[in-house]
């Protein structure tokens, strides 16, 4: 079976080029001619998924697996992981410093919208090692 | 000089490219090749940006209208101008350069004003009540620059769904336009010719106008730039005479500040009572942020006004004069007539409510889609694309003729080139078999 898998990384505070992996998620997707409403939440999840790690992670990268039924997408981090996961997939929960939510960011709404956008979530942290993240969506999806 | 692309009018002249292929790496939907030093070849993906001409160091590729311009004493002759020209002429104040083209031979001359207050009164009116109703997503896009729509429906179809529909100023003034003409000279509609004079080479392609009405209202349509020399001339001859000869016609005189300022960057939501709202002005930048935008970026923005020309049309492919110096002129004359409103509120709310300012954008999308039909690929050309890649580990030369390894790999799965054509590739073969030569050699010894 045909599996496309590819692999970016991800820099702590690299805030510049936070955003070219998923870009360059999304262009691949497009090229593949997948459906713009899946591209659109795959990109979603990706970005708010990009932005904590370089936000309040470490190093990381991002993996995503095109199957001919379905997408993975894989977030995986060093940094200092995360506590309490239902309290940090609380909506409008943030630990985002003052200097982040002058730039716009930190309301909360990351990992609560990664999870409302794919058609499967799951998170995993270990404090002091890091946190992964794995999405997936179904091509057959209904979901818009 | 030959034409390329029947459907466009981007002119390619052979004798003039010198094969430097910078054009091709501009192309923003990739959709230029060059094979053989200079065979220009123009993919159906052009959106007509203009890019390629603003590069071109050699002035091999022009962007121009196929019919010279020459006016039919025995018709009617109405020309209806593109904002951007009452900047072309620093100190210039509008009514003389509407008096040139009178001396030019036009019957009738049209300016926008009227029709741009309208868009923005129905702009402003559909983003308010966006903000109940939630039928379309934030940030809504700006539907007036015909090439962001294009490249929006090659590169980011996805983001339809943010574009404003509304028509366009220049459609609204179209719909019964030739009636209107043909009651004020009392002529049929057959014997009236319409001309449209344009900083952009988005509207001298008509096949690929955005809608049905541009087709088939506008007969020809011009560059400012191809009708520049001429105007000049007649406008400097007025000058040596007594402008009372010359009657201005009433419409001359109500142009308004917010048409002077119309194309300029911010020019189309100044005139607009929206605070969440930016402007994005060059071929670029217009990638850049709806890449972000599609990541879901600016979501707390309700409307982007975007421009593919740098500082928007004024920087439009066919004007004349530098865009900064074309900017200091309007704004000079913007102080002088003021941003304030010609038309009736009222009136302008029943149209809206009468659904007069609504463009069919299910239809039009379906035709876009039509006009630019995708190539998809399948994972395994995925892959393939991916092995040549490593195979090439090439420099992006260009020198194969696609503007990138990664575009030639696609051409090359696609079956439309050949991996022969790289030269990175032909290189390492003859390297290694000079190498099996030396070696033969030196076991004969
Ligand atoms: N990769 C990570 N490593 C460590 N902590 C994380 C990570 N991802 C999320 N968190 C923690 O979970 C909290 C909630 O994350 P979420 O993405 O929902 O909101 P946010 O990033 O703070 O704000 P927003 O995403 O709205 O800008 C974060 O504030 C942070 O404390
Ligand atoms: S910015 Fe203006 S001149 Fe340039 S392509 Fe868009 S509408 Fe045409
Ligand atoms: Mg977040």
């Amino acid at each position: 079976m045909a599996v496309l898998k590819k692999e970016f990384h991800i820099h702590k505070n690299d805030f510049f080029r936070a955003g070219e992996a998923s870009i360059s998620i999304k262009n691949l997707l497009k090229a593949l001619g997948i459906r713009p409403q899946i591209i659109r939440r795959v990109a979603i999840c990706g970005y708010e998924g990009e932005m904590n790690v370089v936000m309040h992670g470490g190093d990381g990268k991002i993996i995503v697996e095109i199957c001919p039924e379905s997408i993975l997408l894989l977030i995986t981090d060093n940094g200092s992981g995360i506590p309490d996961i239902p309290l940090a997939m609380t909506k409008g929960y943030s630990t985002a410093t003052e200097k982040y939510r002058e730039m716009g960011f930190g309301a909360g709404m990351g990992l609560p919208n990664m999870k409302k956008n794919a058609d499967s979530f799951a998170i995993d942290s270990v404090v002091g090692e890091g946190t992964n993240v794995r999405m997936g969506f179904s091509l057959t999806s209904k979901k818009e | 000089m030959k034409k390329d692309a029947p459907s466009f009018c981007v002119m390619f002249n052979e004798d003039l490219c010198i094969g430097c292929g910078i054009c091709m790496r501009v192309c923003p939907t990739k959709a230029i090749r060059i094979r053989d030093d200079r065979s220009f070849r123009l993919l159906d993906q052009c959106v007509g940006c203009g890019e390629c001409q603003r590069v071109c160091p050699s002035g091999a590729i022009q962007m121009q209208p196929d019919k010279p311009l020459t006016i039919d004493r025995k018709k009617i002759s109405v020309v209806i101008v593109s904002p951007v020209l009452f900047s072309q002429f620093p100190g210039e104040i509008p009514v003389d350069i509407t008096a040139g083209l009178k001396r030019m031979g036009y019957d009738q001359v049209i300016e926008l004003s009227d029709f741009l207050e309208m868009f923005q009164f129905a702009a402003e009116t559909f983003i308010r009540k966006n903000r109940q109703t939630r039928e379309a997503p934030w940030p809504l896009i700006s539907p007036v620059c015909p090439v962001v729509i294009r490249l929006i429906a090659i590169r980011f179809p996805g983001l339809l769904s943010h574009v404003l529909p509304l028509k366009r100023p220049v459609v609204l003034l179209l719909s019964d336009l030739k009636q209107r003409i043909s009651r004020k000279f009392g002529c049929k509609p057959k014997d009236i010719v319409v001309d449209h004079i344009t900083p952009c080479p988005s509207k001298v392609m008509t096949k690929h106008s955005l809608s049905a009405i541009e087709r088939k209202t506008i007969d020809r349509a011009f560059g400012i730039n191809s009708i520049y020399a001429a105007l000049f001339h007649h406008m400097e001859e007025l000058e040596t005479m007594e402008i009372q000869t010359f009657p201005m016609d009433r419409p001359d005189a109500s142009i308004s500040g917010r048409c002077l300022q119309w194309g300029m960057s911010g020019g189309e939501i100044a005139g607009m009572q929206i605070d969440k709202s930016m402007a994005i002005s060059g071929v670029q930048e217009t990638i850049n942020y709806l890449e972000k935008i599609e990541l879901g970026m600016f979501r707390n923005m309700e409307y982007i006004e975007f421009r593919t020309c740098p500082e928007s049309c004024l920087g439009g492919p066919l004007t004349v004069i530098d865009k900064y110096l074309a900017k200091s002129g309007v704004s000079r004359l913007i102080k002088i007539f003021g941003m304030g409103m010609n038309l009736s509120g009222t009136k302008l709310r029943k149209m809206y409510d009468d659904g007069y300012f609504f463009s069919p954008v299910d239809k039009i999308r379906s035709e876009l889609v039509k006009t630019f039909p995708k190539k998809f690929l399948s994972i395994q050309s995925m892959q393939e694309i991916d092995n040549i890649l490593e195979k090439i580990r090439g420099k992006n030369c260009a020198v194969c003729g696609a503007p990138d390894c990664r575009t030639f790999a696609e051409d090359v799965v696609r079956g439309e080139s050949d991996l022969e054509e790289c030269i990175v590739l032909r290189a390492r073969k003859c390297a290694e078999d000079g190498k099996d030569e030396k070696q033969a050699g030196k076991t004969k010894r």
